[in-house]
């Protein structure tokens, strides 16, 4: 049975962010859609399938949170790992309704991505994300 | 006259009332009944003498014949009809010449000489009895023949008996009136005296009880009640001066009653001022000298007044002149001095002097406060303002900075597993360019590419931990106080360095000795626990270390304190090694400031223990050589209160 194929969205202004976790995740066999500011990526997630998105939060224009916000608005079943180098950054409480909390944050730098890929899989699997 | 004039003044009200009133009845009635009697008499004389008169013409018609015709026994006969008459005693019947011709006598009465005829005819009263003289004429003939004279006299007893009466029903009447004056007066004297003794009584009871308040009966309409009234306007007019003056007083008491309390409180205040505080006239004599100047000095209040400052504060004689100046200018004078404390520790005082100038009184108030403690908290706090700044420098850079090191770390990442033969699509492309993977793989070892990028990493790791050290000065208190027990939490700080990887690669922390030195019964401490167990653990690791090395003789071992002190419970992590040099120990605090090898420490791990401890507990963190040589690090750490 062959799976079906994981098409994660990457959100970074930053292209050596954008890049490194691009190529990281296509060796993992995801397919991969990037973005580098969130009207773009908005337009991604609303229009494209997206199992997960990496959504960084400081972002020109439109910021992380919005785009969370309007993904969820528009009905999208997009899973979200929120990647930020802000360790001030807290999720909105709004977020928490639709199972976005703490453990979906992952702080800049992570080291070792192979911990955003098993966040993916989890988020996919709809396990609670374990993260570090 | 004198003696009545005193008798009568000291009579009572009552007494004279009734005296005036029973000597005016008496004088009025006495005055009427004599002249009721003087009437009575009068009018009853004439009827007797007209009586007496009838009754003698009527015996001389009778007695004219015995007169004509010489006929003394008719005549005797016709006299004796006269003892009808009561009061007349005798009846004397004379002829034309005067000799008696006949005559009768009451027969009770003595025998009477027979008197001579009067001279007169008429009546008349003569020596107690009335005479009636009467002189009978014949008047038949043509001519008036004087035949004789008919005498007749009568005692006075009837009268007398009448007036008797007559002074008898006087008198009665008199006593009747005086008595009846008597009832009447005293009813008067009840109507008119009702409201005078009112009035007596009730300033008799005014005067007994001092009550004001009370009010004389006002009755009627006369000039009682008007005085009564006017009495009442004056008590109320005493009341009210009265109430005013008690008003005074109690205002006038409480007054005192406050100055009192004012006083005391000025005192306690004075005594309860965390400084010295001496107050001295111009002549530089003690005036005021509180419970500071006592412990600075250990000389009593008693003892210090009135005596020379310079005498009982030997340190202030230097001070004189400015105090003289200070009294002089009446200006405030500060500045800080240094003196030499017991143990030749150096101690910093600031000495203010005060010209008194107010309300007359002259002089000055000397403060000493001994600020030691506020040099050395200013002297942290330049220390903890410059941590701040890195804080907040750290606090900017760190997320412009996490970019960067993030494409670091995960370009290496990359870097590693696209050069990893285990990758097919790393195979597939080596294929298409003809190219054997192992032998990239090979090639990237023998050229040291592989350790370089693992260098690249380890670099970039490094560079993370720093920056995640540096955010924790910027970091508010977003973790919640809690209340820990001091002992928990340093024996699982002890437990986490036991278990630390780094530590066990160098110097296996079981080796050294731990001498735990507890009070009983420590209080709870409000903390974010896992903060300072970062600090314990920052400092068992730094007492490890430090024993690590070759100086450090005999068996290693750390000494851990808690014991209570005021409001905080202090904690002490000594170790027996080295110890700290001085140059050194002013600046552990002070952020990358490291004595390790280059790569081994960041140089955060106390000046982060250190706003853990001061900016975010409120603590203090110190450190010192322990007698023994050794380091020794004391963190105090305010004890829970209300959370």
């Amino acid at each position: 049975m062959i799976e079906k194929e994981i098409r994660v969205l990457v959100i970074d202004d930053e292209p050596g962010i954008l890049k490194n976790l691009e190529v990281f995740f296509e060796d993992e066999g995801f397919k991969v859609l990037t973005a580098l500011n969130g009207e773009l990526a908005v337009e991604i997630l609303l229009h494209e399938v997206v199992d997960v998105a990496i959504v960084d939060m400081r972002l020109p224009g439109i910021d992380g949170n919005e785009v969370i916000r309007r993904t969820i608005a528009a009905g999208r079943q997009t899973g979200f790992i929120i990647h930020t180098g802000s360790n001030e950054y807290r999720v909105p409480t709004d977020f928490l309704n639709f199972g976005i909390n703490r453990k979906n944050v992952f702080l800049k730098p992570v080291k070792d991505m192979g911990i955003l890929t098993r966040a993916v899989h989890n988020l996919i699997a709809g396990k609670e994300i374990d993260a570090v | 006259m004198n003696n009545l004039s005193v008798f009568i003044e000291r009579l009572s009200l009552k007494g004279k009332l009734l005296l005036v009133t029973m000597a005016v009845a008496g004088f009025a009635i006495m005055v009427a009944g004599f002249a009721f009697m003087a009437f009575q008499w009068r009018s009853f004389r004439n009827v007797t003498v007209a009586r007496q008169a009838d009754q003698v013409n009527l015996v001389a018609k009778n007695v004219t014949a015995s007169l004509i015709f010489d006929d003394a026994v008719d005549a005797r006969e016709v006299l004796s009809s006269f003892a009808v008459i009561k009061s007349i005693t005798e009846v004397w019947l004379y002829d034309e010449h005067k000799h008696l011709f006949a005559g009768w006598q009451r027969d009770s009465q003595e025998k009477k000489i027979v008197p001579e005829c009067p001279d007169f005819s008429g009546c008349r009263f003569i020596t107690g009895y009335l005479w009636t003289v009467k002189p009978i004429f014949d008047e038949a003939g043509p001519r008036k023949v004087f035949l004789g004279t008919l005498v007749v006299r009568s005692n006075m007893d009837e009268l007398k008996h009448y007036l008797y009466l007559n002074i008898l029903a006087v008198s009665m009447m008199m006593i009747i009136t005086l008595v009846l004056t008597w009832f009447l007066s005293g009813h008067l004297r009840g109507i008119i005296l009702k409201s005078i003794e009112n009035l007596s009584a009730t300033m008799c009871r005014i005067t007994v009880d001092r009550d004001y308040s009370q009010r004389a009966q006002v009755a009627g309409d006369d000039e009682l009640a008007l005085m009564t009234g006017y009495f009442n306007k004056m008590l109320a007019e005493i009341e009210n001066r009265d109430r005013l003056l008690h008003e005074n007083v109690v205002s006038l008491k409480n007054r005192e009653k406050e100055l009192k309390e004012l006083r005391n409180y000025l005192e306690n205040v004075i005594n309860s001022m965390p400084s010295v505080l001496v107050g001295i006239d111009p002549d530089g004599k003690i005036t005021q000298w509180n419970f500071e100047a006592e412990k600075l000095s250990g000389i009593s209040k008693n003892e210090a007044l009135g005596r020379s400052l310079d005498d009982m504060l030997p340190e202030f004689e230097s001070e004189m002149a400015d105090i003289r100046e200070t009294i002089a200018r009446h200006q405030v004078k500060t500045h800080t001095k240094t003196v030499k404390g017991r143990d030749a520790e150096i101690k910093y005082n600031d000495i203010t002097i005060y010209p008194l100038v107010a309300n007359g009184v002259s002089g000055a108030v000397i403060r000493v406060d001994d600020v030691t403690q506020r040099v050395r908290l200013e002297n942290m706090m330049v220390q903890t303002e410059k941590m701040m700044s890195v804080g907040g420098l750290a606090a900017g850079m760190a997320h412009e900075i996490n970019n960067p090191l993030g494409i670091m770390l995960q370009a290496a990442q990359n870097i590693v597993r696209r050069l990893s033969p285990e990758l097919s699509a790393n195979q597939r492309v080596a294929q298409e360019l003809d190219v054997r993977m192992e032998k990239v793989v090979e090639y990237c070892e023998k050229r040291k590419i592989m350790t370089m990028v693992d260098d690249i990493a380890a670099a970039g790791e490094r560079a993370a931990r720093i920056v995640t050290n540096m955010l924790k000065f910027s970091r508010g208190s977003e973790a919640r106080f809690e209340k820990a027990d001091p002992v928990v939490l340093l024996e699982r700080s002890v437990e986490l360095a036991a278990n630390d990887y780094d530590l066990k690669k160098k110097f296996d922390f079981r080796h050294i000795e731990i001498v735990r030195e507890y009070d009983e019964n420590l209080p709870l401490i409000a903390v974010m626990a896992t903060e300072i167990e970062q600090v314990f653990l920052n400092l068992l690791k730094n007492a490890a270390q430090a024993m690590a090395g070759p100086e450090t003789s005999g068996r290693a071992r750390i000494y851990l304190r808690l014991k209570r002190e005021d409001a905080f419970v202090r904690a002490e992590v000594q170790d027996n090694g080295p110890g700290i040099p001085a140059a050194v120990r002013k600046r552990v605090f002070e952020p990358f400031f490291t004595t390790k090898a280059p790569g081994l420490g960041t140089g955060l791990g106390l000046s982060v223990s250190y706003m853990i401890v001061s900016n975010n507990h409120k603590g203090t963190i110190e450190v010192d050589t322990s007698p023994g040589g050794g380091a020794r690090f004391i963190v105090r750490l305010p004890i829970s209160v209300d959370i």
